[in-house]
């Protein structure tokens, strides 16, 4: 007769394993229920890279390209021309990023040195149309204009275009209108200056 | 009780009215008798695949929420209607029968699983009248045919043509058949103290005396974890064990014929409740404020959920560990029930 002696020894586990799941049963449900209740994302949390407007909706962006060359990824394409004259100012023509591509890391928006560009909270990316991940120019600057949280970059605050309070993320395509602009041609994977 | 006692008259009316209609157009009574059983079975065979189904989604609730998690939320209220929803998945399948397998054993192989799990339902008193066939070695019976699942098991392991099933399936049928004689000795030791092996005479025995739980201690211990072994529940489920061997004996079901299994593996659990709620808690008697088929759904589901949730609540046992237990412990528990019951019975 095996074990008879440690019997009761097991029985007595085995009921304490069972208050254990019982008393789990009756608390509350850890789950959120996402897509129908989106979370609270802490401060700091780091979505897709936007671009940031002044108080008259203008980039604040000047083509300095150190977010360009701070990327590990290689994924921004600043495209811009000199104004006249010798040392003419340069003017921004075109901010393409691969979001297709893009780690979310945040480093283009550490190197900024005017606030030009800074993580939204944007972390739903998906689409089923490949040739939508390269955000031009207009959607970023579009996407930075609608971002309603603050946006904190390693505690550091950064001005922005929006209302002030803090709230719960919105879906992309509820901010974001399909763009009417010519997107770069699908074969353009990586991009870099 | 009054609700089921005049309904009980009701139909015996229905049927005796019938059976008169019926032999006054010529046709001979036997008929009537046989297409009036096969009514009845198919009553059963209704209830029972309506409570599988229910049971499937419970024992889904109750393991999300020992998790701390929902379980099915989405289709119907609380995800009520998940398992509907999964019994049409699994019907639209491809029905893929492996090209190196054994034909014919494939195909029969979950018919020999379904049809036990069905037959034990004959015996099973849910009221005072309201019982299929209240056969006098009832408790014979039911040890009888529930051993064929094992034959099911290994049909379903050997003619899968795959390793994995065949290993699966000789574990599942050691461990069954290790199991099915503690079993056996704790029925036997209910048959003593009740002194019949009809299932109705045990209700009735228990409601003169008291509830067998407390006559038989021991011989509910042993039944309740040798059906929870025969029905390779957890700590069991080394058959399933879905880490170890893919799905045992299942892995080359797909489709409906692996919802068969699934099924009955169900209302085999249902009926084992079922069993230990009519041997050891008095079956369907109860105070009058609620119907005696109430009753015996309360006290079956209060076993469903103390299977699932000890089940959700051990880790799986190893396969020497499941023998030695079996075999080293449970049989001569068993014994010595019996010797004791015998001993009780005698001096009573």
């Amino acid at each position: 007769m095996a074990r008879v002696g440690g019997f009761f020894d097991t029985a007595w586990s085995i009921l304490k394993g069972m208050g254990v799941t019982l008393r789990e049963m009756v608390r509350p449900t850890i789950t959120q229920y996402y897509p129908y209740k989106r979370p609270e994302l802490p401060a700091g949390a780091r979505g897709i890279p936007v671009l940031l407007s002044d108080e008259e909706g203008n980039l604040k962006c000047v083509a300095c390209e150190l977010c360009a060359k701070a990327c590990p990824v290689g994924i921004i394409e600043i495209i811009y021309h000199r104004g006249e004259g010798e040392k003419g100012k340069k003017v921004l023509d075109g901010f393409n990023l691969d979001a297709s591509r893009c780690m979310l890391c945040g480093l283009c928006a550490e190197a900024c040195p005017f606030e030009a560009i800074a993580m939204s909270d944007i972390y739903e990316l998906s689409t089923d149309d490949p040739s939508t991940f390269i955000y031009d120019i207009k959607r970023l600057a579009e996407l930075g204009r609608k971002q309603t949280t603050p946006i904190v970059n390693y505690g550091v605050k950064t001005s922005y275009a929006g209302t002030a309070q803090r709230g719960k993320t919105v879906a992309l395509d509820s901010v974001v209108t399909r763009p009417d602009t010519a997107q770069p041609a699908p074969e353009r994977t990586a991009v870099s200056s | 009780m009054q609700i089921e006692q005049s309904l009980v008259r009701w139909v015996g009316d229905l049927y005796a009215a019938g059976l008169a209609w019926w032999t006054g157009l010529g046709i001979p009574e036997w008929i009537w008798v046989a297409l009036m059983a096969v009514l009845k079975g198919l009553a059963v065979l209704l209830f029972v695949l309506l409570n599988a189904l229910f049971l499937v989604w419970f024992e889904r609730k109750v393991a999300g929420r020992i998790q701390r998690r929902p379980g099915p939320m989405h289709h119907g209220p609380q995800g009520l209607l998940q398992t509907l929803f999964d019994a049409v998945k699994l019907l639209a399948k491809e029905d893929i029968i492996p090209s190196q397998a054994d034909k014919w054993v494939f195909i029969a192989a979950p018919l020999v699983m379904i049809a036990p799990a069905i037959m034990t339902w004959v015996v099973m008193p849910f009221g005072p009248q309201l019982i299929a066939r209240d056969l006098n070695i009832g408790l014979l019976y039911v040890s009888a045919v529930s051993s064929f699942s094992i034959l099911a098991l290994i049909m379903a392991g050997w003619s899968s043509n795959n390793k994995w099933s065949v290993l699966g399936a000789m574990r599942s049928a050691a461990q069954m058949i290790s199991y099915e004689i503690p079993l056996g000795l704790a029925l036997v030791s209910i048959g003593m103290m009740a002194g019949t092996l009809s299932l109705e005479g045990i209700v009735e025995a228990q409601r003169e005396s008291t509830w067998f739980l407390f006559l038989q201690p021991l011989g509910f211990l042993v039944f309740l974890v040798a059906a929870t072994a025969e029905m390779n529940r957890a700590p069991f489920n080394l058959v399933e064990a879905e880490s170890e061997l893919v799905a045992g004996f299942n892995t080359e079901y797909s489709g409906f014929r692996w919802a068969v299994f699934f099924l009955a593996e169900y209302a085999n659990l249902l009926f084992m409740s079922g069993m230990a709620a009519t041997l050891f808690l008095g079956g369907w008697s109860g105070p009058a404020f609620l119907p005696p088929f109430v009753w015996w759904l309360i006290k079956t589901y209060f076993f469903v959920f103390l299977i699932m949730w000890v089940g959700w609540t051990l880790p799986r046992i190893r396969v020497d560990q499941l023998m030695e237990l079996g075999w080293k412990f449970l049989i001569p528990v068993g014994l010595a029930n019996i010797a004791l019951t015998g001993v009780f019975v005698l001096l009573t």
